[in-house]
C-alpha cells in the first residue's frame, strides 16, 4: 500500500462559519488534517479554538442554521464527506466515523437503559434480532470493562467514569475506522480520568482504529497521541509528532501553553500565563490571529497570515522564522 | 476482560434473569404506595366486570326488559341496588353499563395518545413551519370547548359507539398534543439526542428511542387524566341525549333517566354518580402511582 491508501481523513482547506444576529463568526478558517490508518491524533486549543466545529464538521453535525461550511474538503475512504447525501452520512455516522462526547453526564438518554442504548447501534446499522443485538451489547459492556448484568440499570447508577466507559462502548460498538473523542475526560476526576484514557489506548491498539484526540489538557496528549495539531482561531498553527512539538517547540503560542502550566521542579514560580484573549472570532485581525498576544511580533504579523510551513522537525505557521537565527526564548 | 467471552447460553440466562426481575423492580415500586394499589385493585374489578358482563347478566331478559310492576323500588335483598322508573335491575344495568362507558373511554384515550403524540412530537421535533401548521391546526380544535366539540362531531357523524369514540377522542387530542410537544422541545437539545445523531440515527428512530421515552411520564399521568374525563365526557353526552341512546345502558344515559325521580327514587340517580367518581378516582390513583414506579429517576 503506498502512504496515500493509508490516510483515513484528509481534511483540506475547511472553512466553516456561523451566521448569527451579531455577524459572522469565523470558526474555522482553512484548517488541513490528515490522519494515518492506526495513528491517534491531538487536536489542541483554547476555548473556541475551533477544535469541536472540527469534529462536529467530520460527522456533518455541525448546527445549520447557523453553521454553514464555506469550502473545504473531507475525504474519508475515497468520498468528499461534505458531498455525500444525507441517508450516506448516517450510515458512516456510528458505524465508520464515532464520536464521545464530551460530558458522560448528559450524552446517554436518562430513561433508557445502558444495554438498550448500546443494542440501538446495532439497530441501527445492523439488521440482527433484538437478541442478538443484546448479547453484542453485553459483549462490548464486557469489552470496557462493565459487568453485562449491570446492562438493565440506567445511567444515573453509573459514575462519572462508568458512563464515559458506556460512551466509549457506544461508540465503539460497530467497529468504527475513525474515532473522534471530544474532551472525553473533562468532566471526570483525574484517577478517572487516566482508567478511561488507558482503556482508550487499549481499545483502539486492539480495535486496530485512527483516533482525534480533543483536548486542552497537554498531558493528555502526552500520553495518548502519536501527533499534535495546535489550533488558534480557526487554524492549525502547530503540527507535528507530540516528541517534536513537546521538545522542540515552535510556535510561541504553544510555548505560551506550556508555560501556563504548573511545573513540579520549582514551585516557589509564578505560572506565565498568555496575556490578553482569543480575538473574537467576529473580527479577527488581519495579520496573524494571535500577533496582538505575540512576545515576539513585528510590523509583518498584524499585515498578512502566515502559511503553515515545514520549518526544522515540524510544520509551524509563523512569520518569525523568516528572520534569521530566531528562535524561542524557550520554556523554563 | 477475563469475562469477555462468557459462553452466549450464560448470558441468555442471565438475560432472562434480569429481564423478569426489571418489570418485578417496577411492580415493587408500585406497590409501595397503598393509594396506588386500591386504585388498581378497583379498576381491574371495574374491568373484570366489564370483561365479563355477558355472563354475568342476560342483556334481554336482565338488562333491558321492561317490569313495570317493579319500578322504582328502593334497593333490597332482590334488587340490591333497587329498580329504575322503567322496573328495570339497576345493578344489572350498572355492570352491562361498565363496558359501554369504560370502553369507549379506554378506547378514546388510546386514540388521543397516540394521536397526539404523533402531532406532538412532530412539531416539537421538528420545530419551525411543521410546528407551526400543527400546532395552530392544533389550536383551532383546542379553542372549541370540548364538550361542544365532541356534540358536534357527535352530531355530525351520527350516533354510534365508534362515533363516539372518535368525538371525545379529538375533543381531548389537542392537549395532549401540547404536552407531548413541550416535553420534546425540552428533550430534544440535550446532548444524548446530538450523541444518537452522531451514532447515526435518523429521525424517526430518534423520535421513538429518545424523544418519546422521555415523554412517557407526562403521557401517563395525562392518559389516566384523560380516561376519568372521557367517563365524564361520555356520561355527559349520554346525559344530554346525544350519546348512548337508550334502552343500551350507560351510566350517562342512565343518570339522565334518573332525573326525573330524584325526589322519590334519588338512588336511580346517585348510584351511576357514585361509580362515576369511583371509576374516576381509582384511575387517578393508579396513574399516579404509575409515573412514580416507571420514572427511572425516583428509583431506591
Amino acid at each position: 500500500m503506498t502512504a496515500k491508501n493509508d490516510l483515513v481523513l484528509d481534511i483540506s482547506d475547511l472553512v466553516v462559519h456561523y451566521e448569527t444576529m451579531e455577524g459572522t463568526v469565523k470558526a474555522l478558517n482553512g484548517v488541513n488534517m490528515k490522519i494515518e490508518h492506526g495513528r491517534t491524533l491531538g487536536l489542541v486549543g483554547e476555548t473556541g479554538a475551533g477544535k469541536t466545529t472540527t469534529a462536529l464538521s467530520i460527522m456533518r453535525l455541525i448546527p445549520d442554521p447557523p453553521g454553514i461550511i464555506k469550502s473545504g474538503k473531507i475525504m474519508f475512504e475515497g468520498n468528499d464527506i461534505l458531498k455525500l447525501p444525507e441517508s450516506k452520512i448516517r450510515e458512516l455516522r456510528g458505524s465508520k466515523i464515532s464520536m464521545i462526547f464530551q460530558d458522560p453526564m448528559t450524552s446517554l438518554n436518562p430513561v433508557i437503559t445502558v444495554g438498550e442504548q448500546i443494542a440501538e447501534v446495532y439497530r441501527v446499522h445492523e439488521t440482527i434480532s433484538i437478541k442478538q443485538a443484546e448479547e453484542k451489547a453485553n459483549e462490548m459492556l464486557e469489552l470496557v470493562g462493565i459487568p453485562s448484568q449491570r446492562s438493565c440499570e440506567y445511567p444515573h447508577q453509573f459514575s462519572g467514569g462508568m458512563r464515559q466507559r458506556v460512551m466509549i462502548a457506544i461508540a465503539l460498538a460497530c467497529n468504527p475506522k475513525l474515532l473522534i473523542a471530544d474532551e472525553p475526560t473533562t468532566a471526570l476526576d483525574v484517577t478517572i480520568q487516566s482508567q478511561v484514557l488507558d482503556l482508550m489506548k487499549e481499545l483502539i491498539k486492539k480495535l486496530d482504529m485512527s483516533m482525534i484526540m480533543i483536548t486542552h489538557d497537554l498531558g493528555i496528549v502526552a500520553e495518548v497521541c502519536d501527533e499534535v495539531m495546535v489550533m488558534y482561531a480557526g487554524r492549525i498553527i502547530e503540527q507535528g509528532s507530540v516528541r517534536n512539538v513537546f521538545k522542540n517547540t515552535l510556535h510561541p503560542y504553544t510555548e505560551g501553553l506550556f508555560n501556563s502550566l504548573p511545573s513540579i521542579h520549582n514551585e516557589k514560580e509564578r505560572l506565565k500565563p498568555i496575556p490578553g484573549l482569543m480575538p473574537d472570532p467576529i473580527e479577527l485581525p488581519l495579520g496573524c490571529a494571535f500577533a496582538p498576544r505575540c512576545s515576539y511580533a513585528d510590523e509583518r504579523c498584524n499585515k498578512g497570515i502566515p502559511e503553515i510551513r515545514n520549518y526544522d522537525t515540524h510544520s509551524v505557521a509563523c512569520y518569525a522564522y523568516d528572520r534569521p537565527g530566531f528562535k524561542l526564548r524557550g520554556r523554563n | 476482560m477475563a469475562q469477555l467471552y462468557v459462553q452466549t447460553d450464560n448470558e441468555t440466562v442471565l438475560q432472562k434473569r434480569k429481564r423478569i426481575s426489571k418489570a418485578a423492580e417496577t411492580w415493587i415500586r408500585f406497590s409501595k404506595s397503598k393509594s396506588a394499589i386500591v386504585g388498581m385493585i378497583v379498576f381491574c374489578l371495574l374491568l373484570l366486570v366489564a370483561l365479563f358482563a355477558g355472563i354475568l347478566v342476560d342483556y334481554e331478559e336482565d338488562v333491558i326488559m321492561v317490569n313495570l310492576p317493579e319500578r322504582l323500588k328502593a334497593p333490597s335483598a332482590e334488587y340490591p341496588l333497587g329498580t329504575d322508573g322503567l322496573g328495570r335491575d339497576i345493578l344489572a344495568r350498572m355492570i352491562y353499563g361498565t363496558r359501554i362507558s369504560l370502553g369507549i373511554a379506554l378506547a378514546s384515550v388510546v386514540f388521543q395518545v397516540i394521536v397526539g403524540t404523533l402531532i406532538g412530537a412532530t412539531a416539537g421535533f421538528y420545530g419551525g413551519k411543521v410546528d407551526n401548521v400543527l400546532m395552530r391546526i392544533n389550536d383551532v380544535f383546542a379553542a372549541i370547548p370540548n364538550l361542544l366539540m365532541a356534540i358536534t362531531i357527535a352530531t355530525a357523524l351520527g350516533h354510534s359507539i365508534i362515533n363516539m369514540i372518535i368525538a371525545i377522542g379529538i375533543s381531548g387530542t389537542p392537549a395532549l398534543a401540547r404536552i407531548v410537544r413541550a416535553t420534546v422541545m425540552t428533550v430534544k437539545n440535550q446532548e444524548f439526542v446530538e450523541a444518537g445523531r452522531a451514532l447515526g440515527g435518523n429521525d424517526k428512530q430518534i423520535i421513538i428511542f429518545h424523544l418519546i421515552p422521555n415523554c412517557i411520564a407526562p403521557i401517563i399521568v395525562q392518559g389516566t387524566l384523560r380516561i376519568a374525563a372521557a367517563i365524564l365526557a361520555t356520561s355527559s353526552l349520554s346525559f344530554l341525549g346525544i350519546g348512548i341512546k337508550p334502552p343500551t345502558p350507560e351510566w350517562g344515559n342512565m343518570l339522565s333517566a334518573g332525573r326525573e325521580f330524584l325526589r322519590n327514587a334519588p338512588h336511580i340517580t346517585v348510584i351511576p354518580g357514585i361509580f362515576i367518581i369511583i371509576t374516576i378516582l381509582s384511575i387517578n390513583l393508579m396513574g399516579d402511582g404509575l409515573r412514580d414506579a416507571l420514572d427511572p429517576k425516583l428509583k431506591r
